[in-house]
């Protein structure tokens, strides 16, 4: 590790020669010139094209203007094409955000183009400055039986990153591949790419361990260190990534299934490996449930386009109202009612004789059981109203006060003596 | 905004200290040395090791002188060298020492990648004429500084063959008996069997677009005849390059191989004692034609003031009598090019061997000059040469062939 930082140290001299500076400058003053432009069009609709165009404008003339003086200027040409190319990967990014989600955006940002042209300028300034296959060469120590040097690491790095980064859509496409030869139905393909997408990390990263050399007995042991640690220190984690592949695998729970969650109506939004994304209808929050939860408890759900749901309200009726009028009535009010689902009859019953009277239940059909709450509002609501106009009575508590009647004798003797 | 002020911070500092020490007649500083590896084969530890192994010991000694100092060194392929200084120079990044080839270094003062030097004549008087003759660019100026020679020679595991061969009939002969001879296609390993056969003339005339008299072209035709009734013989190898070659003798697969001297030191540390030393064979035509390799320092055009007298303090260095010396006796892997390294330092049997290789090349000085180390004709050389050892070609067919590989390109 010492020969690697003393190499990289030994690039620094090289920086401070006077055409090095000279072309840093160049690209300083581009920088600049680009912030400015950013500044002063921030609230422009075009502002990012504004920007590439003076980083172009500024770079060139900069460039041309070293040529001219017959001074070194490719270091200066990396650093602005690399800045450019930054402009334009922003300007793609924004067109792109029109027919790709948000979600998707930031990773393609973070996790593959900036990486991507991070690692290309790491790349072409280290061959400037050094040889790569020099550098490679510089020992960082024995592991696990293999002398590993800085080339056999990055190998293992950019494999890895290479492989978590890529794999996902091959893998999506190899599991529906599967899904569509052996017709697996209720299996997710979600679920299938994962599996595809684990297994090819876990086969690349022993493949790339296999040829530096690494001692299989000792990745042995470290993953059987690491799958008792799994087991101890985080089983929780485990248990909820465990449960997330297997709701996957099960297709038990998909996005946009409903489930009745505390007695409140969640949107499945999201199914991750350890969690679970929640939209909550009542109060519009997102909830991040575990997935364990699913498997410890049973769970009221409603699969996408099988969202119809029975509800009921109950009331009480004076009971001198006769019985049969009163169902017709429930039944006709409710069907009226928009919303309520006109192919499935509501239907209503009696239960029985109350504290308060004759004890209904009217059920009925809806959509959706988001819309639960605000139907049977509007249901009860319509109740009232057609029995206020009918005359018939809604019995509700009464407090009754009575008071004992006065004694004559103690009138008297509270009458003031003469 | 905050970006243009983090570059301007790195660069401040930066500018301060390279202004930093500028009267001080101190030599203090970084200076970049590039050095250029021969052959085409994947870089490895051992032959990072042994390319740098004298440029190490030299760097080293001068640090002892020069505590201030600090020479960074990089390794490029020979073939590729001009190309990598070039692109690394049009950046401002150009190296300010290149240990190469003595052609290389014509061919990077020809560009404008390197500056001629003007030796004051004493030190000039120190150098070996021959070396100072291959490095001369007009204007009395030389391509750089001639600092030490690797002769080609003969190794052998003493295990399996007492002494080598001594013509390239016993060696055929020895082969025939069991002796596991290696030979590389690559045409600078092979070029030593051109003159024991008679075709060393033919190449020269070749690469020089002369046309061949009648005997140079049956000597070139004879030796490629012999090439390939050698590989006919089930106990001589053909390799594609002499780092397979070297690999061989190391894993005690082949027994007699041609070597540079720049790989005793690793053959010495895997085969010990048993590692045999000695020329060349020669042949009925004619002794050996081996190619010694000359390293020269040439100095780059980019660098600052301080990195520019770092640079000649050391190529400077680098020629005194007692560093060569040492060089030379250390490590007995080459030979120096200081006229005045006492002779009693080069009274080994490996060094006089070496000796006499140098002497042998001065026959193929030509080819060395015609053709640089990384010239595509070399190439197409190594080609037409594995072409007949295999049998794909006659000899009297890639004859012409070899004559039209090597004519100078317009």
């Amino acid at each position: 590790m010492n020969d690697l930082i003393g190499q990289v140290m030994g690039w620094l001299p090289m920086l401070g020669r006077p055409e090095v500076l000279v072309q840093l400058a160049v690209v300083a003053l581009v920088v600049v010139g680009w912030h400015l432009m950013a500044r002063r069009f921030a609230y422009a609709a075009a502002a990012w094209p504004l920007e590439l165009a003076a980083t172009v404008v500024l770079g060139g003339l900069g460039c041309g203007l070293l040529a001219i003086a017959q001074q070194p200027m490719a270091l200066a040409l990396l650093l602005i094409t690399f800045l450019a190319s930054l402009q334009v990967s922003e300007l793609l990014l924004k067109r792109g955000e029109q027919w790709l989600p948000e979600d998707q955006i930031q990773p393609l940002r973070y996790l593959l183009i900036r990486p991507f042209l991070f690692g290309g300028l790491l790349w072409t300034l280290i061959e400037l400055l050094d040889t790569r296959a020099e550098l490679a060469l510089i020992p960082l120590g024995q592991w696990m039986g293999a002398n590993v040097n800085v080339g056999d690491m990055t190998r293992l790095v950019v494999v890895l990153y290479l492989l978590m980064v890529s794999s996902g859509p091959p893998s999506l496409g190899v599991a529906w591949l599967l899904k569509r030869i052996f017709a697996l139905e209720r299996v997710s393909v979600r679920a299938m790419g994962l599996m595809v997408r684990y297994a090819v990390i876990t086969l690349g990263t022993v493949a790339v361990l296999e040829t530096i050399g690494f001692n299989s007995t000792a990745v042995l042991a470290i993953a059987g260190g690491l799958s008792v640690g799994l087991g101890f220190g985080v089983k929780e984690v485990f248990g909820n990534f465990v449960s997330g592949l297997w709701l996957l695998f099960e297709g038990s729970l998909r996005p946009g299934d409903i489930v009745a969650l505390d007695g409140d109506f969640c949107e499945v939004r999201r199914l991750g490996l350890r969690a679970t994304r929640l939209w909550r209808e009542r109060d519009n929050a997102e909830l991040v449930i575990p997935n364990q939860t699913f498997f410890n408890t049973s769970t009221v759900e409603f699969g996408v386009g099988r969202t119809l749901f029975r509800t009921q309200i109950s009331l009480s009726v004076d009971p001198s109202q006769p019985v049969g009028t009163i169902l017709d009535l429930l039944e006709e009010i409710a069907a009226a009612l928009p919303g309520v689902e006109a192919h499935l009859p509501p239907k209503a019953y009696v239960q029985g004789v109350g504290d308060r009277g004759a004890d209904y239940v009217l059920k009925f059909w809806i959509a959706s059981p988001f819309k639960n709450r605000r139907l049977c509002s509007a249901v009860v609501q319509s109740v009232m109203e057609r029995f206020q106009a009918l005359g018939i009575e809604l019995p509700y508590p009464h407090i009754v006060i009575e008071q004992p009647p006065v004694a004559p004798r103690d009138q008297c003797a509270e009458q003031p003596s003469a | 905004m905050n970006a243009a002020l983090v570059v301007l911070l790195l660069t401040l500092p930066l500018t301060l200290l390279s202004a930093c020490g500028l009267r001080s007649n101190e030599l203090s500083g970084t200076a970049y040395l590039a050095i250029s590896v021969e052959g085409d084969q994947p870089l490895t530890a051992a032959i990072l090791q042994e390319e740098v192994l004298q440029a190490q010991t030299i760097v080293e000694a001068f640090r002892q002188l020069h505590p201030h100092v600090a020479i960074e060194t990089n390794l490029f392929r020979e073939s590729a060298f001009i190309d990598e200084v070039r692109r690394r120079q049009a950046a401002g990044l150009g190296p300010d020492l290149m240990l190469v080839a003595g052609s290389t270094a014509h061919t990077l003062v020809e560009s404008d990648l390197a500056r001629g030097v003007n030796m004051p004549r004493a030190t000039r008087h120190q150098v070996d004429p021959d070396s100072l003759e291959r490095l001369e660019i007009p204007s009395r100026a030389l391509a750089g500084l001639p600092i030490l020679r690797r002769p080609q020679l003969a190794c052998y595991n003493r295990s399996r063959v007492a002494t080598s061969p001594a013509t390239t009939g016993a060696l055929i002969d020895q082969a025939r008996g069991g002796l596991h001879v290696g030979l590389a296609v690559e045409s600078r390993s092979l070029f030593w069997s051109a003159g024991p056969l008679g075709a060393d003339r033919a190449i020269i005339a070749a690469a020089a677009g002369r046309p061949l008299a009648a005997d140079e072209r049956q000597g070139l035709q004879r030796w490629l005849e012999w090439l390939s009734a050698a590989n006919f013989n089930q106990q001589v190898f053909i390799e594609p390059d002499q780092e397979s070659l070297v690999q061989g003798l190391l894993e005690r697969r082949l027994d007699w191989i041609p070597c540079n001297s720049a790989n005793l030191s690793r053959l010495r540390q895997g085969l010990g004692t048993s590692l045999g030393v000695s020329d060349l064979p020669s042949g009925p035509f004619g002794p050996p034609t081996p190619i010694t390799r000359l390293r020269v320092l040439a100095f780059g055009t980019g660098s600052t003031a301080r990195q520019r007298r770092v640079a000649e303090a050391l190529a400077v260095f680098s020629l005194n009598p007692w560093i060569q010396s040492t060089l030379t006796t250390d490590n007995l892997d080459m030979l120096p090019t200081n006229r005045f390294v006492p002779p009693s330092a080069m009274n080994t049997p490996v060094l006089k061997a070496m000796q006499r290789s140098v002497q042998q090349a001065d026959a193929t000085d030509d080819i060395s000059r015609l053709l640089p180390a990384g010239d595509p004709r070399d190439h197409a050389l190594s080609r037409l040469v594995t072409a007949v050892a295999f049998g794909e070609l006659t000899a009297t067919d890639a004859t012409e062939a070899v004559v039209r590989a090597l004519a100078p390109l317009p």
